[in-house]
């Protein structure tokens, strides 16, 4: 025996050291979320607190809640911001009602071999530019020449036209797929054995529905409802474009954040508190857990 | 045991080519426990799920005491089921799983706590009733799945295979627990199950399924010592054939014969056989010890081969050295059977 052993056979680079594997993995997308995406907050929400130079419109950069004092008591702010919110409301619930038959039907109703067919149908307006379906509404919702308007004339009744009411339908059908798929998922998971023995203790089919169907996708609407709630709050561009002179919270940002670029970070910290009370809500509902 | 509960007519149901359940007459006499045993797919499923309502018939009739009930949604049946998945609610606690089907059927607030409460008790679940079903154990969770079909004191219980996730030691203990509450509640059960120590243990009539028809239907020991065919003399214990050729040779009869392993005798030395018994001489291929018993493979000079069980009895029952030894087997020519 005059040589050495041999060197025993060891894993790989990556084995050997499990650290910088997982730096290696998660590297690129920490720094993605940290720098730009959590960074990007950070700077809003510290812009919110400076103000603006009354003569040169140079941004001054020291503390004061004046701009949050702005928001909160200007009654036309305020108007915007509960007009907002009622939109995102009026925008999540019709999306529920729309979404829940036809995940149901997708999900439940429908062979299986239609399924991938189904979601795919339910994709395809996603994959048209915002702004060309956005313009195809504004094209229905004329007054004058739309077609919804000439369907409803024979009727004796004027169409939605520009307003409120417009940017609520054309929201809808933005988001109505993020409502549509994670309930269909959750129709997916429901096994079927459970309405059996829903059915089987007794209960008809509304109350199959309500005591079973509806709490078991309960956390697959809150998904859904993260979406659409979330999505709608934040858009201002469907308004420009269908909502006449109905403004919405993006829009006042968008007006203001060249003059008075703290004022437009101050309002626009609004929704993102918001959205963060309803993420509070619904994790204290506990659908959270189950996502 | 003599009015009928479940009258089966004719029962038919097929899913696309394949023909499930294929014309089946049962009877299910009122307080019995009766078993649906077959391999997967043999329509046992089928049948109890029809019976349920999960299923419509493609042709036949069920009647529960003397109603046709075929044509009726689940929830207008008076019967209920424990499934084999449980399919307890998980959003709702033990107690609120068990109250149920009473606050569907509109019970009234307090008796409904309290049957609830008398049902967790008779399955010894006290205690439990705040729990969510995913504290719970398989067994337990059984236990709930049971509670909350007996609570609606239905005329029929339906047992979808509810043992089979369980595992052997809590199967064997809930066996037993099942046969207890059966006792005490005095309702009818139908139990499905593809496990024939299950069926033997805790019925008291057996209906083999095989290719959806029944092969046959009768008590334990009825269809285990006397199979009317040879898939039930194989799928109901072991299947221990004498081909013709062996037969008319030991019998001297033709025909295709069984004999139980339990039944047959080894002797190591052919004369020690009792007299009157039938006698077989052969080699052993294989010596598998069970603990309780041991298995003997023995190989025919017909090129067949049987197997024998002896009980360990003796202190030291290593017999691994009879291993290629030649052998006498012999067994009582009354548990010998022809099978068709």
């Amino acid at each position: 025996m005059t040589t050495a052993a041999a060197a025993a056979p060891r894993g790989g680079f990556g084995y050997r050291h499990p650290r910088a594997r997982l730096v290696g993995l998660l590297g690129a997308p920490m720094a993605w979320l940290v720098v730009v995406y959590l960074g990007s907050l950070a700077a809003l929400f510290l812009t919110a607190f400076w103000t603006v130079d009354g003569f040169t419109g140079a941004v001054v950069r020291t503390f004061t809640l004046d701009n949050f004092i702005d928001v909160f008591t200007t009654p036309a702010y305020l108007q915007v911001m509960v007009r907002t919110i009622g939109i995102a409301i009026s925008v999540t619930l019709l999306c529920l009602v729309l979404a829940v038959p036809v995940a149901y039907f997708m999900a439940r109703v429908a062979p299986h071999r239609w399924q991938p067919l189904l979601v795919a149908m339910i994709l395809t307006p996603l994959w048209a530019s915002y702004l060309v379906k956005v313009y195809a509404w504004r094209a229905m919702l004329n007054p004058e020449s739309g077609v919804i308007a000439w369907f409803l004339q024979p009727l004796g009744l004027g169409g939605p036209g520009f307003g409120a009411v417009g940017i609520i339908i054309t929201l809808t059908y933005l988001w109505l797929p993020y409502m549509v798929l994670p309930v269909y998922a959750g129709f997916s998971r429901l096994p079927n054995s459970m309405l059996d023995a829903s059915a089987d203790l007794g209960a008809r089919s509304w109350r199959t529905f309500r005591s079973v169907i509806v709490p078991m996708i309960f956390p697959s609407i809150v998904a859904g409802s993260i979406f659409t709630f979330s999505l709608s709050l934040g858009d201002y561009i469907t308004a420009q474009i269908v909502g006449g002179k109905t403004q919405m919270l993006g829009n006042v940002v968008q007006q203001n954040y060249v003059t008075n670029l703290p004022f437009a970070a101050a309002f626009a910290t609004i929704p993102v508190i918001i959205v963060l009370i309803y993420l509070a809500a619904v994790r204290r509902s506990g659908a959270l857990e189950n996502l | 045991m003599d009015s009928v509960t479940i009258r089966v007519r004719g029962l038919s149901r097929h899913f696309g080519d394949v023909v499930a359940v294929d014309q089946v007459d049962l009877d299910v006499m009122a307080g019995e426990f009766l078993t649906l045993l077959g391999p997967s797919g043999s329509g046992k499923t089928t049948v109890l799920r029809m019976i349920a309502g999960f299923e419509k018939p493609d042709s036949g009739t069920i009647e529960l005491d003397g109603t046709d009930v075929s044509q009726l949604p689940p929830y207008a049946r008076d019967v209920n089921t424990v499934f084999q998945d449980y399919a307890l609610f998980p959003h709702m606690s033990v107690l609120k799983n068990v109250e149920y089907g009473l606050k569907v059927k509109k019970v009234a607030k307090a008796e409904r706590a309290e049957r609830a409460r008398a049902a967790l008790a008779s399955v010894r679940l006290d205690g439990y009733e705040d729990r969510a079903p995913s504290q719970l154990s398989g067994g337990q969770r059984q236990r709930v799945a049971l509670a909350r079909a007996l609570v609606n004191r239905p005329k029929v219980l339906l047992l979808d295979e509810p043992l089979g996730a369980l595992d052997l030691k809590l199967r064997e203990e809930m066996q037993v627990e099942l046969k207890e509450i059966q006792r005490e509640v005095g309702i009818t059960f139908v139990f499905v199950t593809h496990d024939q120590d299950e069926a033997l243990t805790m019925s008291d009539r057996i209906a083999v399924f095989n290719e959806g028809r029944i092969a046959q239907l009768g008590t334990p020991s009825e269809v285990y010592e006397h199979p009317a065919t040879a898939f039930v003399a194989g799928f109901v214990g072991t299947s221990n054939l004498l081909d013709s050729v062996t037969a008319q040779q030991v019998l001297g009869r033709p025909g295709t014969w069984s004999v139980r392993p339990e039944k047959i005798r080894v002797w190591i030395d052919g004369q020690s056989a009792p007299e009157g018994h039938h006698r077989l001489d052969g080699t052993v291929r294989e010596v598998i010890y069970a603990g309780m018993s041991t298995r003997f493979v023995v190989d025919l000079p017909s090129g067949n081969s049987l197997m024998a069980v002896q009980q360990n009895t003796e202190a030291s029952s290593d017999l691994s050295h009879l291993r290629g030894q030649g052998v006498t087997l012999s067994w009582d020519p009354a548990h010998e059977y022809e099978v068709s």
